[in-house]
């Protein structure tokens, strides 16, 4: 099957993307808590009215920093749950589909 | 339900918010948009300001665009290249829309103007990409009949592929995309896209796809993917504007990206397992629902409000529209996948997942 990486060959490098998933998670979470906690003591509000360049700073930060984080966790997590992705063939006379996840 | 002492009055509830991130995540990972033209109306809907609406969907947007186009990139869609060049103009375009559209403001006609424009685009392109796909699914159908697998690509409208066609120096040569074009056709379109998405408040993708899968004959898929990375820079850039306007509830964007990013996995690793008509389906359905919200919301707007039949019209167009493409592109994967593992798939379906 070219969905389901066999477990016995690969189980360093899944429990290597679990650690890693792990350690995002703690990290999203860190920013979870940090945005509630913003909101909730007012600075969000101060942020918005002041429409300055710490705002445009943060807003923008915030936004990309989350996106790059949830978007590795994602990648980890289907690592790490055996999911192989692999490059899509555009082009018929393309090589066969090739492994692009660390061996 | 969360409160906001920057819009008073206004609450909403928190699954809410991730609900509609989620939907919407889905939709964008598929079709290679930010999916502003979807948020946009159903934050109005929701009782949002209509400027902090487009501040906080491109917010959004952009977070979004950064998630997809990392999975999308470990699929092999981006063309980093064709990215590239476009964002020449598009970044251009982008401050044209803006300046564009704060002129139509001070002559008292934004809204007017940006909801008209908005139900011309989305209902031109939606009609045509609707009509251009059943023709492609019917050719993959015929094809799949006589050879017997389904090929990923399929687009019958190769004639008017005139700014792929166009040997104006500088050419550039599209590896990714085994294309090799005219700068200035890149540029030109990043413009249009950009100045257009800056005008209605969008991230560009829904102009930016069908112009270079149909003018320059780029594949369905790699459009997508990098569709997406140009949407991270306009969407971003919009994200700096609106926030110099005091319009971006940066908490609303945050809970809408925390849902939006299961949504866009699933959305980009369909995309796998799906023909390109498959993807422009999607395009034509989405457009073809926002058009639809976009025609009661107007409607809304010039009768001012007198009919509630209009609103009511406007959030079943929307809300519907993310529920039934959701659940399309949801069919899609799973059915994807029980293709690859030798399992017997739904007649309906077999022009639309690819067999290699």
């Amino acid at each position: 099957m070219q969905e389901q990486v066999d477990t016995n060959e690969k189980p360093r490098s899944r429990r290597k993307a679990a650690l890693w998933a792990l350690m995002l998670t703690l990290a999203l979470a860190g920013v979870i808590a940090h945005t509630a906690y913003w909101h909730a003591s007012g600075e969000h509000a101060d942020l918005f009215q002041s429409r300055d360049a710490r705002t445009v700073l943060y807003n923008l930060g915030l936004i990309l920093i989350t996106g790059f984080l949830l978007g590795t966790l994602m990648m980890r997590l289907t690592e790490a749950l055996g999911y192989d992705v692999s490059k899509i063939k555009h082009f018929s006379d393309e090589e066969a589909d090739k492994e692009i996840l660390e061996p | 339900m969360i409160s906001f002492s920057e819009v008073p009055g206004l609450e909403i509830s928190l699954f809410l918010l991730l609900f509609i991130g989620l939907a919407v995540g889905i939709v964008a990972g598929f079709i290679g948009v930010g999916g502003g033209f979807i948020i946009t109306p159903t934050l109005i809907v929701l009782g949002f300001p209509a400027e902090i609406a487009v501040g906080t969907g491109l917010a959004q947007i952009t977070g979004t665009a950064v998630v997809a186009t990392m999975r999308h990139r470990q699929l092999g869609n981006v063309d980093m290249r064709l990215g590239a060049t476009m964002l020449v103009g598009s970044v251009a375009g982008v401050e044209g829309g803006v300046r564009f559209v704060n002129w139509m403001k001070d002559q008292g006609l934004a809204d007017e103007a940006v909801l008209s424009a908005s139900l011309a685009l989305t209902g031109f392109i939606a009609v045509f990409t609707l009509w251009e796909t059943e023709r492609a699914r019917r050719h993959l159908a015929a094809t799949a009949a006589e050879e017997g697998n389904t090929q990923r690509e399929a687009v019958t409208t190769s004639s008017l592929a005139f700014l792929g066609r166009l040997r104006l120096w500088p050419l550039v040569t599209l590896k990714v995309s085994r294309v090799r074009v005219s700068a200035w056709s890149l540029i030109g379109i990043g413009f249009v896209a950009g100045m257009l998405s800056g005008f209605i408040g969008v991230g560009g993708g829904f102009i930016m796809g069908p112009a270079l899968i149909y003018l320059v004959g780029i594949p369905s898929h790699i459009v997508v993917g990098t569709d997406l990375l140009q949407i991270v820079f306009t969407a971003g850039y919009g994200t700096v504007r609106h926030t110099m306007s005091g319009n971006v509830l940066i908490l609303v964007s945050f809970l809408m990206l925390l849902g939006s990013s299961g949504g866009t996995q699933i959305g980009a690793l369909a995309t796998r397992y799906v023909s390109g008509p498959a993807v422009r389906f999607a395009l034509a359905l989405a457009l073809g629902f926002a058009a639809l919200g976009t025609a009661f919301e107007l409607a809304d707007v010039l009768t001012d409000g007198t009919y509630r039949a209009l609103d009511i019209g406007a959030k079943a167009s929307l809300f519907g529209g993310l529920a039934l493409l959701s659940t399309y592109i949801t069919s899609l994967l799973v059915l994807g996948i029980a293709r690859k593992r030798g399992s017997a798939i739904p007649r309906w379906a077999r022009p639309l997942i690819v067999d290699d």
